[in-house]
């Protein structure tokens, strides 16, 4: 999977293809608007990821030109201020997601698979980690073929961590994907809802599934 | 910037200038017209009454000549008296006066010495029976006569009448009468002058209160936020000015006095993690460590950079929510169903802390969902943060009859004592500042909550009982349900 990264920000480009190219993806940086845009148009890339504050062609200029010139790139928009006209305008334009800064890494590599991932790539309608089993469609959770009792809201967050099992999610993904809250809270809501979803799912089982990634969030992986 | 300082400036004076100059005109203008009206009233009197005076001086002579001619027709040395000496005599003063007698037939019967050479008979008015005519008459010397005649009734019946011709020179009049014009333009230019010098000086003298206001205004800079102009001396007009600038400096202060607390906060904010960055990150180089050593700091720092993010998202919110009122994208929303949803966000933290929560009520709200959802969020975690085990935190939605809409957090948690309820929702405000970190965070979680009220044209209330819990209400305005904010 080849990124384009379109940042003018020297640490923060280093730092991206650095994180990037140890999760397996090829990264390209473009320092500037103009650069950027020519690569993205010449190159074949599976993903843009666009800093809206650039010197010379500024971020959007960038995305409209792409799309204007019918180049259908997944772009995930950059942007260091949080405004929601911001964002909105970056989406209209035709950014498939943003990010604002600051951001973590984590949450910016799980954006990045989420649409990667959004490409085709059906999901099975059962999961099945070790000796855990999800059936996504009934809802039902088995371990070690007993049977496992979730609430919705635990179901929701059990089934987030495994179809993205490997993957590090920050506590934002998962307030924003299991409860659609859509803002980094500073109250540790996350956590206790991780905590009582491990106390049935891993505490009773002598293999632990779901791991602390202190400082970042959570993975659920076969250690 | 700093040219553009100037360019006001400048503006201002010559503006305040232009004020003194006009009323100066003004001043001017009133003064002339009225001296002006004046004079032409006074010229006019003059000339009427000149000219009264010589026509009852030609019919008073005309009547001496009529009561001899009538009382004593025979007695010529009389009347020759009083048409030729009198005239002779009258020739020789300012005003000449002629007079002549015509006879039955017309004829001259008796005149005063040199009259029929200056003024002919026939440019008399004709004059009926005991009446006397008058007129200005220029002789072709360029002399102007006022001239009189009058027919005299025959003492001896059924004879025909005598008639009286008599003029005034009164080309004297006309001297007195240039003289006097002369007179009125010196003392009409003069009185301009007069006029523009005084008003200059009245306007200057009734304006310095404006020069010196401004002056104390001007000496008040940032650092003498606390001076006030109030005390000067000023006029009744002014005072108020000054009382609304005192005001004004009022409210400068108590922005300047939180902006600068606020900074002082702020700075103490970042110091802490940026401290435990520091030190852990020097403690760690200070010799070789292993790799889960190296880890852990780098997890903790990592720890310490979020908190620094997040603080740094809320202060950007604050910045911009205070600002960018376009930011807002409100929808219809069923209150309730919003309520249900932070409380499911919440659940998990709630039965831990063995915590009840329930939602209860109705309404349909207009509001941006992320915002709601995030000022909700904000006051859920903080009754949360303050109520007892096995008690309960109530998310009310209520409408009243005119459509206004309240959602309510209410908590049955230790209170809040009165003294700090005007505070909460200040930047960086805690209870208990000892409390520097916990759920809350940064004590920026309510000033969110405010300025996303605010956002949607609403109002924030607090209410507390110590002992007895806090009821946090956001009241949507009325007509919030229907219509977007403009």
């Amino acid at each position: 999977m080849r990124i384009l990264i379109v940042e003018d920000e020297k640490k923060a480009a280093a730092f991206l293809v650095k994180g990037l190219s140890e999760s397996g993806f090829i990264a390209d940086v473009a320092e500037d608007g103009e650069e950027g845009l020519l690569n993205a148009l010449s190159l074949e890339y599976d993903l843009v990821i666009l800093d809206a504050m650039l010197p010379g062609k500024d971020g959007w200029s960038v995305l409209a030109e792409l799309r204007r010139q019918g180049k259908l790139t997944p772009v995930l928009f950059l942007t260091a201020r949080g405004a929601i006209q911001d964002r909105v305008k970056g989406l209209e334009l035709g950014a498939d997601d943003y990010l604002v800064k600051p951001y973590a890494f984590s949450e910016l590599l799980a954006r990045v698979r989420a649409l990667l991932r959004r490409r085709g790539e059906r999901q099975p309608d059962i999961l099945r980690i070790a000796d855990l089993q999800l059936d996504l469609l009934g809802h039902k959770v088995q371990r070690s073929g007993t049977r496992l009792d979730l609430a919705p809201k635990e179901f929701a967050l059990l089934s987030l961590l495994a179809r993205r099992q490997g993957e590090i999610l920050s506590r934002l993904i998962i307030a924003e994907q299991v409860w659609d809250m859509n803002f980094d809270s500073d109250s540790n809501v996350v956590d206790v809802a991780v905590r009582r979803l491990r106390r049935k799912v891993d505490d009773p089982f002598l293999v632990k599934l779901i791991h602390t990634v202190r400082g970042m969030g959570y993975v659920l992986e076969v250690r | 910037m700093s040219s553009k300082f100037v360019d006001s400036q400048s503006g201002r004076r010559s503006k305040r200038w232009g004020m003194a100059t006009s009323l100066t005109l003004y001043y001017t203008v009133c003064v002339f017209v009225l001296l002006s009206a004046a004079s032409a009233f006074l010229y006019w009197g003059l000339e009427q009454s000149m000219d009264q005076e010589d026509r009852d001086y030609i019919e008073q002579k005309m009547q001496v000549l009529t009561l001899i001619l009538q009382k004593r027709p025979l007695d010529r040395p009389a009347l020759e008296q009083e048409v030729r000496v009198e005239g002779q005599i009258a020739a020789r003063s300012r005003s000449p006066f002629l007079s002549r007698v015509l006879d039955q037939k017309g004829q001259t019967f008796l005149e005063t010495p040199g009259m029929g050479s200056l003024i002919p008979t026939s440019v008399f008015p004709d004059a009926g029976t005991a009446e006397s005519m008058q007129r200005h008459w220029r002789s072709f010397r360029g002399a102007t006569y006022l001239l009189g005649a009058m027919t005299v009734s025959s003492a001896i019946p059924a004879s025909e009448p005598w008639r009286i011709q008599a003029a005034l020179n009164v080309g004297s009049d006309d001297d007195i009468l240039v003289r006097y014009r002369r007179d009125i333009v010196i003392v009409l230019v003069g009185g301009l002058f007069g006029a523009a010098a005084l008003g200059a000086w009245i306007t200057r003298r009734g304006l310095r209160p404006i020069a010196d206001i401004t002056r104390a205004t001007e000496s008040i800079g940032a650092l003498q936020l606390m001076e006030r102009i109030n005390a000067g001396p000023w006029p009744k007009e002014l005072l108020s000015l000054a009382v609304a600038f005192d005001a004004m400096l009022d409210r400068l202060q108590d922005a300047f006095e939180r902006l600068s607390q606020f900074s002082a906060d702020l700075a103490h904010e970042l110091r802490t993690p940026i401290n435990n960055l520091i030190g852990e990150a020097e403690v760690a180089l200070t010799r070789g460590r292993s790799a889960e050593e190296y880890v852990r700091v780098l997890q903790s720092a990592l720890e310490e950079q979020g908190r620094l993010a997040r603080l740094i998202d809320s202060m950007l919110f604050l910045a911009q929510t205070e600002q960018a009122r376009a930011a807002l994208s409100p929808i219809t929303l069923n209150a309730r169903a919003e309520l249900q949803a932070v409380a499911d966000f919440y659940q998990a933290l709630a039965e831990e802390q063995g915590v009840q929560l329930l939602c209860e009520g109705q309404a349909t709200i207009v509001a941006d969902p992320l915002l709601l959802r995030r000022a909700l969020s904000n006051l859920l975690s903080n009754a949360l943060k303050y109520t007892a085990r096995n008690q309960q935190v109530v998310l009310r939605a209520s409408a009243t009859e005119g459509s206004e809409a309240t959602l309510s957090v209410i908590d049955s948690g230790i209170g809040i004592a009165a003294e700090h309820l005007p505070k909460l929702g200040d930047r960086f405000y805690r209870v208990d500042p000892s409390r520097t970190d916990g759920p809350g965070g940064a004590g920026l979680g309510l000033a969110i909550v405010k300025s996303i009220v605010a956002l949607h044209g609403g109002r924030f209330l607090i209410e507390s009982t110590v002992g007895k819990g806090t009821s946090a209400s956001w009241v949507f305005p009325a007509r919030m349900a229907e219509t977007d904010r403009p």
